[in-house]
Order: C-alpha cells, then structure tokens, then sequence
C-alpha cells in the first residue's frame, strides 16, 4: 500500500519478536516521520518499527511533499524550511493518510489551529510510546472501520469506534472523558497503567490542574460501571482492571 | 490638596483684608469724623461772629432783635442757641437743644467745648465764645445732626465689605482652579499607577496636561511602567521559551529510554523506570511552568457568573471521589453573581478541593460555603486537615513551594508547588483577594473574595 520516494528512507519491520507492547502487532502498514530533530526522528523510526509498521522519514518540508503516500503521516510541526500548519494543508490537500502533528505547543488555540489545518489528531512533547502507539491505531481506526475491535472483559464490552460501553448488555451513558479512561484500561486488561500514561491518553497529554482530577474521573466511572471493584487502584502507581475470576 | 491651597488662598485673602483694609477704613473713619466736626466747629465761629455784634448791643442794654436762624453757615437741621455773657439764653435754641450750664460756663472761660451726643438726637454739640475784640461777650451752641455722617461711614463700611467679599470669591475661584489645574493630571497619574499595580501594564498617563513639572512626573512613570511592561514580558516569554525548548530534548530522552527497556532485561529495567518516572515528573514541572506562564498572560475578561450553580456542579463532580475516602463534602451557599473571567473559578475550585482532599483524614469533612462579606462575595473552602504555620501560609502562593516533605499529609504524587501559584494568579487577576487563615478545630480556610457582578 505505501511506495517508498526519493528524499525518504524506507525501512522494512524488524523482528516482530523485539516489539513494545504486547497488543502490538506487525500490521505493515507505513508511517511517514516527517521531523527535523535526528534525536527523536531516530527513535520514532526504531520505535514505530518495533511495534510492526514500515517507516519512512522526511527530514524538512520540501523533502516530505516528495515523499510517496502513506497510510499515517507523523509531521512536527516545527519544522526549519516550511511553516507546520501549511505543510499540514498540503499534505492533506494531496493525502488521504492519517495525519498526526508532533507539537510542543499544548494552548487550546494551537491545538485548534492544528486541526482545523487538517490534522487527525495531535501528540504534545514529550509524549512516551503507548500514548503514540494509542494515538496511531485511533486514527487508523477512524480511517478504516473495519480494524476496530471491540474490547471485551468479563461482563464489560467497550466498542472505541462507536464509543459505545455495555456491562452485560446493558448500555452504560458515559462522559467523553470517562470513555477515555476506561478504553485506556481495556485495552489490556490486568496490566497497571501508571497516571502520568493515563493523564497523557485521556487529556491530550499535557493538561495542566490538580492530577487528582483524574480520581475524580475515576469515581465517577466507577459508580456508573456499577462494580466498584472493577478498576482497581493501584496505590502510589495507577490503575487497571481487575481480573476476572 | 485643593484643601490646601484653597486654605492658603483665603488666608493670605484674609490677612490682606485685615492687615489693610479693615485700618484704611478705621482711618477714613476718622478722617470724616474730623473734618464733621472741624466743620461744625467753623459753623459755631461763624454764627459767634454774626452773633456779636447783637451781644455787644445786648450789654448796652438793647433788645436783641431779628434772627440768625438763616445764617449760611448752618446747614440742614442745624439748632442753635445764644448765650450772654452772664450765661443766660438770649436767643433760645429748641427742645432738641440740650446745653448744660457747665457747657457754657467752659464756653464763656475761653474754651471751645464739642461733645458727640446720643440724645435727643444723635449729633456734635459745640460751644464756642464770641469775642468783642479781645472780650468774650456770649456764647453760641450749635448741634449738627450727625445722620449724614452716619451715612457716609456706613456706606464706606459697605463698599470696603463688598470689595473684601469679591476679594474672598477671587481669591476662591482663583485657588479652586488653581488646584484642579494641578491635581487632574496628579490624580489621573494616580489612577494610572493604580491600574498598573492592578496588573494592567500597558497603561500610561497622559503628558499635555497640567503643569510642567506633573507632565515632567507623569513622563518618568511612563519611563518607568514602559520598563516594567518590557521586563515583565521578556520575563514572561523566557520562561515559556525555556519550557518549549525543553519539550523536545525531553521527547528524545523519553523515546530513547523507553526503547531501551524493551531492550536491557533484570535489574537495569528497574533502574530505567526510574528515570523514566524522573522524566514524567520533569515533564510534568514543564507543563505547570508553561501553565503558569499562560494565566500570568491572561488578561482580565470578566463575565457574569452564578457561584452558587458553579460550586453546585463542582462539588457534585467531586463527590464520588470524597465518597471513595469517607470524606463529607458540605456546601452552604447563598445567592451569589459575580464577576470574573469565563473558566477561571472552575480552576480555582479544581485546585482548592484536590489541596483540600489531600490534607483531609477520612471521616474528616471539607465545606465550601459562599456568602456576602461587606461588598464583596467570600467563597471559602475548609479542610480538616493540620492547617499552616503562619510561615507556610506566608509562602503559600509562591511558586515551587510545596509542603515541607516531613509533614504527614504531603502526598508526593501530586503537586509541583504551582497550584496554589496559579489559584492566586487566577483570583487577583479578575480583581479578587485570596487569604488563608487556621480555622481552629477544623484545618485550613481558604477565603477568596470576588467582586460581585454590577448591574
């Protein structure tokens, strides 16, 4: 599906034994990391690779309206020769690829800018690998309703395309925000998601107040689900849900 | 200071008028009771002279004949009388007339005698001889009415009283003038640095008005707040620069360790998650510092905002949470509209029940209440927590403080000492105060008051 281009270095997977994450899976699909900065274009590379997906890289402007299509755009917006919200326009105007800008900028005003550019979704510095990984299998479900799977465990089902949550079968009405946070924890049942990932994946990343907002959330989830022991807090690290028996 | 020199103003009016109209006037006075009674005086002499000539013939023994009734001398009302040199009348003046027979007894010894009297009527009686060559042969009486006279001095008394008048209102007029010519521009300068102090930096007072030396300080402060806008906001911008720039050296890092957990295996994974933890919490410190930069920028906006259903809501979120840890959330609120910018209070709020939540013990409880304090509305929120030391509560709203880490309640997970920093920043902007004072048997009260929507 993805063709390499001049000015692009292509690589193929590694070995899908080395990946991140245990739900990662080699999809071969291809990324394009448009990012001047080699410290982080390297890593992006080595780890987008890991987690299965062929990766082609740009290093400026000029270089990543060479480059050929790709099903998921990673483009910083920072970049030296062409303005980030412009180059965003023209690649959507020229791509049906998934674009997710890289930005240091978290006000409400540059994020709004961004995606009204055209932008799918954004990711703030400094963001980790779940959250970019998480971030990448989200747009692509959009892009391609077939992927989304729904999340079961126990009585619960969580559907992230249709943002749809059922305890046995029974529709649970969810805030957006607690839709995030337990999608974030169904997607691998059991494993402990620290809070700084969980603030990162429900708040775009860098929201800035009092973290315990994010017990608040959970409070809340927690009564609507109907099973306080359904998501467990694990004192000083996180939360997850807890196994079934 | 319009005080003032209108004060200094009519003194100097005053001392003026007292100083030197009040003794020209006390001199006129004078001066025209002199030439009154000088002229009555030359009018005895004369009607003496006139009457001579009859005395004499009287002393031979002749009648005394006709009148001097029409004697130019006289004036007006004029009475007169004649007396011959052994003191009795010879010509009898009218009723009016009083001469005692001492008055004429001082007369007939060679002296001319005047005496201001009061009744019958207000007037100058004088007695003056008349000689025959060197002998006195009688005396004659003349009492002028003094009304003229009175007239005279009252109507320079008056025209002296008007002029001080006008000169009192000049010298008012003159001064209350004067001060607004000089206080306007102070006490727009005033208001200037007012709101600058109010955090409004761009404001700077007007240098076309008033007089040079306030058009001379009104420019100093404009030097001076151009400099603190400048300094204000290069210090502004360098700590958001410095937080961007951090960002990506920051992404790089994080990338790399996460990589490399996947890669090294035993005890070196423990090691890694610890520096990866370092880098959350730096990132963390980036994003709060970055926070902080924003609301020092935000400019006040405000809108009307019903406290009660906003602290309705907010406690409503947080309930659940402050059920999970046995903590009774209670709320008192009155009626309460109050200006401030749109999301400010919320984050306020946010902040004050997650600091409250974190120093409360379970089964503790945390009250918000809102009420009418003087003008202003307060918005407290109590904890039952250990409270602060005076010294705590002092540093409080600076940045980077956090409780000291040996305190009991210091939950090391949460606060990069931007919190309260923010808060303060968020309530002084719109115009509130924010002060923290120990409820005793309970823990720290957090009172905020807000300026109530006008209108």
């Amino acid at each position: 599906m993805a063709i390499g281009a001049e000015g692009a270095t292509t690589s193929g997977p590694e070995d899908p034994e080395t990946s991140p994450g245990a739900q990662e899976r080699a999809t071969g699909l291809h990324v394009l990391v448009i990012e001047d900065d080699p410290a982080i274009g390297r890593q992006l590379e080595r780890g987008l690779e890991r987690a299965g997906y062929r990766v082609s890289r740009a290093v400026d402007g000029s270089q990543a309206l060479l480059a050929g299509p790709a099903d998921v755009i990673l483009l910083d917006l920072g970049l030296p020769d062409i303005d980030g919200l412009e180059l965003c326009q023209r690649l959507r105007a020229r791509s049906a690829a998934a674009i997710i800008a890289v930005t240091a900028r978290s006000e409400e005003s540059a994020r709004v800018a961004t995606l009204d550019a055209g932008a799918d979704d954004y990711i703030i510095k400094p963001f980790g690998f779940v959250e970019l990984l998480a971030r990448v299998r989200a747009v692509l479900r959009r892009i391609n309703p077939a992927e989304s799977g729904q999340l079961r465990h126990g009585a619960l089902t969580v559907d992230p395309r249709t943002r749809r949550v059922l305890v046995s079968d029974r529709d649970v009405a969810l805030t957006p925000k607690e839709f995030d946070l337990l999608a974030c924890l169904a997607e691998d049942p059991g494993r402990v998601l620290t809070r700084q990932e969980i603030l990162e994946r429900a708040w775009g990343g860098h929201w800035y107040g009092p973290s315990k907002v994010l017990d608040v959330h959970m409070a809340s989830l927690r009564r609507k689900l109907g099973d306080p022991a359904l998501i467990e807090t694990v004192y000083g690290v996180g939360y997850r849900l807890a196994a079934i028996d | 200071m319009t005080r003032r020199i209108l004060a200094a103003f009519l003194g100097l009016t005053l001392a003026l008028l007292i100083g030197v109209v009040v003794p020209l006037g006390v001199m006129s006075v004078d001066h025209d009771r002199h030439a009154f009674s000088d002229e009555t005086v030359a009018a005895a002499s004369a009607l003496a002279s006139a009457a001579e000539e009859r005395l004499a013939d009287q002393e031979r023994g002749a009648p005394v004949l006709g009148t001097l009734s029409f004697h130019p001398a006289l004036i007006g009302h004029d009475q007169f009388a004649v007396y011959g040199s052994d003191g009795r009348v010879v010509i009898p003046g009218p009723a009016k007339l009083r001469v005692t027979p001492a008055q004429v007894a001082a007369a007939l010894s060679g002296k001319t005698v005047q005496e201001w009297q009061d009744e019958p009527q207000d007037g100058l009686l004088v007695l003056r001889p008349a000689y025959s060559g060197s002998q006195i042969v009688g005396v004659t009486a003349v009492q002028r009415a003094a009304d003229p006279l009175n007239e005279q001095i009252a109507s320079l008394w008056l025209g002296l009283g008007l002029t001080g008048l006008i000169a009192v209102l000049l010298a008012t007029t003159l001064s209350i003038g004067l001060a607004r010519w000089v206080g306007r521009p102070l006490r727009r300068l005033d208001a200037a640095a007012d709101r600058l102090g109010a955090g409004e930096l761009t404001v700077r007072a007007s240098t076309v008005m008033g007089p040079p030396e306030t058009r001379h300080l009104a420019g100093t402060f404009n030097d001076m707040a151009g400099r603190l806008e400048s300094l204000i906001s290069s210090h502004r911008t360098l700590v958001a620069d410095i937080s961007h720039q951090l960002r990506t050296p920051l992404a790089a890092l994080r990338l790399r360790l996460e990589l490399l957990h996947d890669d090294v295996d035993g005890t070196a994974t423990g090691e890694l998650d610890g520096a990866l933890g370092e880098i959350a919490r730096l990132s963390r410190l980036v994003d709060g510092l970055l926070a902080v930069a924003r609301v020092e920028h935000t400019r006040p906006a405000p809108v009307t905002v019903d406290l009660r259903e906003l602290v309705r809501e907010r406690v409503a979120i947080w309930s659940p949470l402050a059920q999970e840890h046995e903590i009774q959330l209670l709320t008192s609120s009155g009626d309460a509209i109050v200006a401030a910018t749109a999301g400010h209070l919320e984050q306020v709020l946010d902040n004050l029940l997650a600091n409250a939540l974190d120093v409360t013990p379970r089964e503790g409880q945390i009250t918000v209440s809102v009420r009418r304090h003087h003008d202003l509305v307060r918005l407290e929120v109590i904890d039952s927590g250990p409270g602060m030391t005076p010294a705590q509560r002092e540093q409080a709203f600076r940045r980077f403080w956090t409780q000291p880490a040996d305190s009991p309640t210091r939950d090391s997970s949460s606060g990069s000492g931007l919190g309260l920093a923010i808060v303060h920043r968020l309530v002084t902007v719109d115009g509130g105060t924010i002060a923290l004072t120990n409820v005793p048997g309970h823990g720290l009260a957090v009172q905020i008051d807000l300026h109530p929507a006008s209108g």
